[in-house]
């Protein structure tokens, strides 16, 4: 299928039918959490690199609100989400994690047995309410860097700015391994 | 972008009053909403002050108070 992108609905929010896209979630303005966002340049700059895959990709963000998602990843084939992510991993550690059927709050609460932050439950609440209005994307991954301080300010931790810079070369594997598939 | 809005009063014509999980209300569209129209209680996914679907009670309540915790936690 080729991916089809435009303006959609009252709110013209962009959707990406049958696509791939990279959203960015946090704020960029509480330190640490604008990992996400500090993500999406490393990306855009290798899509290039991935050839026609790379070219039909579209990148967003960031977003602090994880119902934002809604309108982003509509019916897209893959959505990769990057957000920084807090579950007790040394700051920058990025860690993967596929969403699937059972994403409830109690499936979700420990990866690799350490608690799941706060964000990755956003961004399931807003799968589950993707799907049960029919506008869910067939894939999710979620991309996390692990952050440590998110207080009031701009710039990311040295530590956390290395897993930035990880974490687009995962997303942009992500992104590079579903065309093979498709 | 996106709520998920509960409703708190009979709709108006092609209007209604919402609540978001975070108390704020707000008046939206009906225009744009598919089905019969909404009753107090009702959750809908609101698009830009456009009512476009309506979730299950039980299944919104829980997403919303998710999403209230993502919002304030880190």
């Amino acid at each position: 299928m080729s991916p089809s992108t435009g303006r959609d609905g009252p709110g013209g929010a962009t959707t990406v039918s049958g696509g791939v896209v990279v959203v960015a979630m946090g704020n960029e303005y509480r330190r640490d959490d604008g990992a996400g966002a500090a993500a999406l340049d490393g990306v855009r700059a290798g899509l290039g690199a991935l050839g026609p895959i790379g070219a039909r990709v579209v990148v967003t963000g960031p977003f602090t609100d994880p119902l934002d998602l809604l309108g982003e990843w509509d019916h897209a084939d893959l959505a990769v989400v990057v957000d920084a992510v807090r579950t007790g991993t040394p700051p920058g550690t990025v860690t993967v994690l596929e969403l699937g059927d059972d994403i409830g709050p109690e499936h979700v609460e420990l990866v690799d047995g350490r608690p799941v932050s706060t964000h990755v439950m956003g961004v399931t609440a807003a799968l589950r309410l993707a799907r049960a209005v029919g506008r869910a994307p067939r894939r999710v991954v979620v991309v996390g860097i692990e952050g440590e301080d998110f207080g009031e300010g701009i710039g990311l931790a040295p530590a956390v700015e290395a897993g930035v810079a990880e974490a687009a070369a995962r997303v942009l594997d992500i992104v590079g391994s579903s065309s093979r598939c498709a | 972008m996106s709520r998920l809005h509960q409703v708190i009063d009979d709709p108006e014509g092609a209007e209604v009053m919402v609540q978001d999980v975070d108390g704020s209300r707000h008046r939206v569209s009906l225009l744009a909403f598919d089905g019969d129209a909404p009753s107090r209680g009702d959750w809908l996914v609101v698009h830009s002050g456009y009512a476009l679907e309506q979730v299950d009670a039980e299944e919104a309540a829980r997403i919303a108070a998710e999403v209230a915790q993502a919002r304030n936690g880190d």
